[in-house]
């Protein structure tokens, strides 16, 4: 009894925030100003893994897009909107077979990491993505591609060179345009703003 | 940059916190910020089996609204995010859908009065209301406020001649006439943070608002209930993830909780939690991200807004799980 009455003066003691983060898993890591633990994490009562504040257990990917889209979603309190990469909805023929990219296989949502050019990505975009057929690439996604003066600025979707480390050029082998690869058009508004027209609430659909 | 750092933290230190968190667990467990202090009243979580997304009717489906004829429930409509339309579903199908209009923007809240129907449109900051002509349905009027509107929620009393907007964006209810003038604004006095759905019950002249907290300053989750005036009469915290639609009956609050996968239900007077409908899951029957609800009291059917799923799910009396069961 004594012990415990100690433990608990001296655990009184000490700052919630060293109580907090020892219990906190060790490999949490920075997080992005605009995001807050809580968002997405309740360190007590949380029903799913890594103590999110949702139910499932069994697919972090699908897990992850509920947790974001509760914010990001049509009636979330963010104010930067998003959904998930899939065929337009409204194209009942459409050219692409069926597919479907979450948020977490282009984004981190704790926070934006360095690329491979010793660079800093952007909008949480993750460094390296899996892409659906054709493996690990490297992504460097510094800019948003022409800035507000109208220059170019390297390093964003897709900017027309023969790297093909945009974010968006990274995955496709099957568009018109900015394929992974040599091949097709290269040159359709390269280092432009896609998101400009292929907005990322239309699911990147024009 | 807001940081959390990695730590090493020595194994005495981590023991040492290990032990507080069990003595004051009591205290502790009043820091979850989502749930409020108390565990949700979910069911066991399932564990292994991979969630597969199937395609439904819809991409994104958002708001519902039911709309009633003398006979009783005749159709629902539904906005739809990914299509940015809104369409019609039947109540004995839901899966058998009619698409009716376009809508130019961001399609969130809906509801129907005799002639028109109101639609929240998130890219226009605006309710747009709609009615039909020779031409098909075409919107007639779009009504703005000084700043833009996130019209998360709509809901009409047609009786009192009023329609109550959920304004995600200035955190409050916005009650206007049928004609389109504000007449009011229900703030909660501080009690709103991030507003989410709206449902009335006319006969008390009173409306349900579910409201998601606000994580960053712990603010818990709830569900509240005004009378038209804005006085609060009930503020339900705790058991809730991520409240979003809310349906009300004569006795009860049905809010369907996008991360639980659950509609929880509740005693309208008291906020007592009676039980839920659904589990979160991919299944037929269950519930992917669940953000709107719509009751019919004379059938006792429950229609919810299966939203990563496309789908709208029905739920029969008997699909009710009652507390002692869910808790």
């Amino acid at each position: 009894m004594k012990i415990s009455l100690f433990l608990a003066r001296f655990l009184s003691a000490l700052p919630i925030a060293m109580v907090l983060s020892s219990m906190l898993p060790s490999s949490a890591i920075a997080l992005l100003s605009a995001h807050d633990c809580a968002d997405c994490h309740s360190l007590h009562g949380a029903p799913g893994f890594t103590l999110l504040n949702q139910t499932s257990q069994a697919d972090l990917v699908l897990t992850a897009e509920l947790v974001c889209l509760n914010c990001h979603g049509p009636s979330g309190s963010a104010t930067t909107m998003a959904t998930v990469h899939t065929n337009d909805p409204n194209d009942k023929t459409p050219d692409y077979p069926t597919f479907r990219i979450s948020c977490i296989e282009c984004h981190d949502p704790h926070d934006n990491q360095d690329n491979y050019l010793s660079g800093q990505n952007i909008k949480l975009v993750l460094p390296q993505i899996e892409t659906p057929s054709s493996g690990l690439r490297d992504i460097a996604f510094e800019s948003r591609g022409t800035n507000n003066a109208g220059e170019l600025a390297l390093h964003s979707f897709a900017d027309g060179d023969s790297t093909y480390d945009g974010i968006c050029e990274a995955c496709h082998t099957a568009t018109n345009h900015h394929l992974n690869n040599a091949a097709g058009d290269h040159s359709h508004h390269a280092g432009e703003t896609c998101t400009r027209c292929h907005d990322h609430t239309d699911a990147f659909n024009q | 940059m807001g940081q959390v750092k990695t730590h090493g933290s020595p194994l005495w230190l981590l023991l040492l916190m290990m032990s507080a968190s069990l003595l004051c667990c009591g205290t502790a467990s009043a820091m979850g910020m989502s749930f409020g202090g108390q565990t949700p009243p979910t069911s066991e979580p399932a564990t292994g089996a991979a969630l597969k997304i199937t395609s439904g009717p819809f991409s994104s489906p958002v708001g519902i609204a039911p709309v009633f004829a003398r006979s009783g429930l005749s159709y629902l409509l539904v906005t739809d995010a990914g299509k940015r339309t809104v369409s019609k579903a039947d109540p004995q199908h839901p899966d058998n859908v009619e698409e009716l209009f376009k809508v130019d923007g961001l399609p969130l809240g809906i509801a129907q009065d005799r002639r028109f129907i109101y639609v929240g449109n998130r890219s226009e900051g605006s309710v747009d209301i709609y009615h039909g002509s020779r031409k098909g349905l075409r919107m007639a009027r779009r009504i703005k406020t000084d700043e833009p509107m996130q019209p998360n929620d709509i809901a009409i009393d047609a009786g009192a001649r009023q329609f109550f907007v959920v304004d995600g964006a200035a955190n409050d209810v916005k009650v206007f006439t049928l004609s389109g003038r504000l007449v009011r604004t229900i703030d909660g006095f501080g009690d709103l943070f991030d507003p989410k759905s709206v449902a009335i019950h006319a006969k008390s002249r009173s409306i349900a608002v579910t409201d998601a907290g606000d994580p960053k300053t712990g603010m818990p989750a709830s569900v509240q209930v005004y009378d038209y005036s804005g006085r609060q009469l009930l503020r339900k915290t705790g058991g809730f993830s991520a409240p979003r639609g809310v349906a009300v009956s004569a006795d009860r609050l049905f809010v369907a909780d996008a991360l639980l996968g659950q509609v929880l239900v509740f005693d309208r007077k008291t906020g007592e939690y009676l039980g839920a409908f659904g589990s979160f899951g991919t299944d037929p029957g269950q519930l992917l991200f669940p953000i709107d609800v719509a009751f019919d009291e004379k059938t006792e059917a429950l229609y919810v807004v299966n939203n990563r799923m496309g789908r709208l799910e029905t739920f029969a009396p008997t699909d009710f799980q009652p507390a002692e069961v869910t808790q």
